[in-house]
């Protein structure tokens, strides 16, 4: 692997001004896709990046908890926090060159047809239909070398709660991630240590400074410039490597202005440059997840094989995803119930604890707003039918797990101890506990921004192109309409794709109309 | 640096009581892990930071409450702070239980990366056995 050329602007002394075809801002599976593919098209591309680059030769070699510090926003500490009876979720995002495709599992699906007819048919985005998107899904996939994970590569965790799942009558499928020669290190969320994950970083970013894109990592986006409902570039600061604080301005004029901060940054970033339609930073769907540890007598060693391997669509109708995962030993740990001797009892049985989780296809419950500092404030309130649907999840997956033999099985639930057979954890759909105590995650915030037929009923437009103002366009998670229901790296790369065409295509009204 | 001296006491206090089993922890051991954690919070905002250093000044007058004794959480045998924390922990009041997760899981991520930790685990380190595997194969294929 090569060292990507990118303009490091925390070493930047003197301020920047620069004037371009397209500025794109955020390099993560939006921004890098539609960079990539505007600079195959000819055009003079600049991408400004928040966060740090590191090379995967650095993050590969790191421990978890330093991928935490540098690459993920707020170390990994960032939340949602719950309204009414719903959990605080933690809500993990990438903030380096690269993106969150650097810290995904490598998970990839097509958008379910099902989702893709309820945009088409119930929300008029015709443009959206499966076989539209198909040529869109090919491009990535063959970029990102999407392919099967071998059984060979589920470890005996893995096959043991398959093993449960037959017993139940639940049938699991060889998940495809993208990764070229993995061997399986169980960390794929925290940078891959064998650079065999095709984020990215990797796959998109350098085609596109091969065929001259300009890449500035360090680079805070504050505003976006406009005149006469027209963007026409953005400004901001360099992050100072020392004081982590915004020093030196920059300021990139373009033709196009194509935002990719994520869900939960780029409604911010349209608020802060004035944008404040009734949909910016609202309707957010976070796919809550969660996970259940099961203790086997034998060694099962979760951490020989791929970290994610297979999948249940089973539950599909019923709005729940299983799916295989495990983390580092030392995220693990984290979630063991107890204090002290008890804890540590549980977290040296590790050897024989098998983990398996669930994410829950959800309704757009969640906003996105300003707050003190450059953090916006996360909240979510999870809908009656969600709960359920999370409850029956983390249910299931005990039910698996004593069917293939676990002694024990640790819920993601507050404040209770290890569970010894199936029957006691019935409570979960009997008399489910509080929504508040359920310990969740969610690694797929989107629709913060999302596509609307009309102006009246989304941020963006099909093309993508912000219906408020012209030659400004979203081109990541936060345009999906609704939660997907499945891992949004790829839906993600391929809407991208799809936008950065139409621009393509439509560069000589858009370049002609630029100030 | 982030923390004052008397954030740095309580977070030794709490990671003494959460880490001791046979023993606690050396004092050479926590004096570094309090550094580390240090470490791990500069990155954040502010605001976080902010609403992380008061969950812990809470915690330290919930003995009070938690116990009913009049003594901050520093200020506890090891005993102690262990059944305070579990009470925390499983406390009917969420509020009280987040506090100590929010903590929990930050500490229990940057205490078992420790390579001496990961191996007391059973953990064989970054090499998986597939890896392993995989290299003995290319070694004795000469490649």
């Amino acid at each position: 692997m090569t060292r990507l050329a990118v303009t490091r602007g925390r070493d930047l002394g003197a301020p920047l001004y620069d004037r371009v075809d397209v500025v794109v801002v955020g390099s993560g599976a939006g921004g890098a896709v539609a960079a990539q593919k505007l600079a195959r098209a000819g055009h003079k591309v600049c991408v400004l990046e928040e966060g740090g680059y590191y090379a995967p030769e650095e993050y590969g070699s790191w421990p978890p908890t330093h991928t935490l510090r540098r690459m993920w926003r707020e170390s990994g500490l960032g939340v949602a926090v719950g309204l009414g009876d719903t959990p605080v979720i933690s809500v993990t995002t990438g903030r380096c060159v690269g993106g969150s495709s650097v810290l995904t599992g490598g998970v990839c699906f097509r958008i379910p047809d099902s989702v893709l007819h309820t945009w088409v048919e119930r929300l008029g985005l015709r443009a959206m239909t499966p076989e539209a998107l198909a040529p869109h899904f090919e491009a990535v996939e063959q970029a990102v070398h999407v392919e099967e994970v071998p059984v060979s590569m589920r470890s005996r965790a893995t096959e043991l709660l398959v093993e449960g799942a037959a017993k139940l009558g639940i049938p699991m499928k060889s998940l495809r991630r993208n990764t070229r020669h993995c061997y399986g290190a169980s960390r794929c969320n925290f940078g891959c240590p064998q650079g065999a994950k095709q984020s990215v970083d990797i796959a998109y970013l350098p085609d596109a400074v091969a065929d001259g894109a300009r890449i500035v990592s360090d680079a805070l986006v504050e505003s976006i410039d406009h005149a006469g409902g027209q963007a026409t570039g953005v400004r901001g600061r360099f992050i100072d490597h020392e004081t982590r604080k915004p020093r030196v301005p920059f300021e990139i004029r373009a033709k196009v202005v194509i935002i990719a901060c994520g869900s939960i940054h780029t409604p911010v970033l349209l608020r802060q440059s004035g944008l404040h339609g009734k949909h910016v930073g609202r309707g957010m769907t976070l796919h809550p997840a969660f996970r259940v540890n099961a203790l086997f007598d034998e060694a099962v060693q979760g951490w020989d094989g791929a970290m994610q391997s297979v999948y249940s669509d089973h539950f599909h109708k019923d709005g729940l995803t299983l799916v295989g995962v495990y983390s580092p030993p030392n995220v693990l740990a984290a979630a063991f119930p107890g204090v002290g001797k008890e804890h540590r009892e549980l977290a040296e049985r590790l050897p024989r604890m098998a983990i398996f989780g669930g994410m829950v296809h959800d309704d757009g419950g969640g906003s996105v707003r300003r707050w003190i500092g450059r953090e916006p404030v996360t909240t979510y309130r999870m809908v009656e039918r969600d709960k359920k649907r999370l409850f029956f999840g983390m249910q299931t997956v005990a039910k698996m797990a004593f069917a293939a033999g676990a002694r024990q099985v640790i819920l993601p639930i507050f404040g209770t101890m290890p569970f010894k057979s199936a029957s006691e954890v019935e409570f979960l759909t009997s008399r489910p506990p509080a929504g508040r105590l359920a310990e969740c995650m969610a690694f797929h915030p989107l629709g913060s921004a999302r596509m609307g037929a009309s102006e009246g009923d989304g941020v963006v437009g099909p093309t993508g192109e912000v219906w408020a103002m012209s030659n400004l366009f979203v081109c990541d998670g936060s345009v999906l309409p609704t939660s997907i229901g499945v891992n949004s790296q790829l839906p993600v790369m391929a809407v991208a794709d799809k936008i950065a065409t139409g621009i393509c295509d439509d560069w000589s009204r858009l370049a002609g109309r630029a100030r | 640096m982030t923390f004052a001296p008397r954030h740095r006491v309580l977070l030794r206090a709490l990671a003494e009581a959460m880490f001791s089993h046979a023993a606690s922890p050396s004092s050479q051991r926590l004096t570094a892990f309090v550094d580390d954690v240090d470490d791990f919070l500069s990155p954040v905002s502010a605001f976080l930071r902010f609403g992380l250093l008061r969950t812990l000044e809470l915690l330290a007058i919930l003995p009070l409450f938690l116990l009913g004794k009049l003594a901050l959480f520093n200020g506890l045998s090891v005993d102690d702070r262990v059944r305070m924390l579990t009470r925390m922990e499983r406390s009917a009041f969420w509020p009280i239980t987040l506090i100590f997760i929010g903590w929990k899981t930050m500490l229990t991520m940057l205490f078992f990366e420790h390579p001496d930790e990961l191996r007391a685990l059973g953990y064989p380190g970054d090499a998986p056995a597939s890896l392993r595997r995989c290299h003995t194969r290319t070694l004795g294929s000469g490649q």
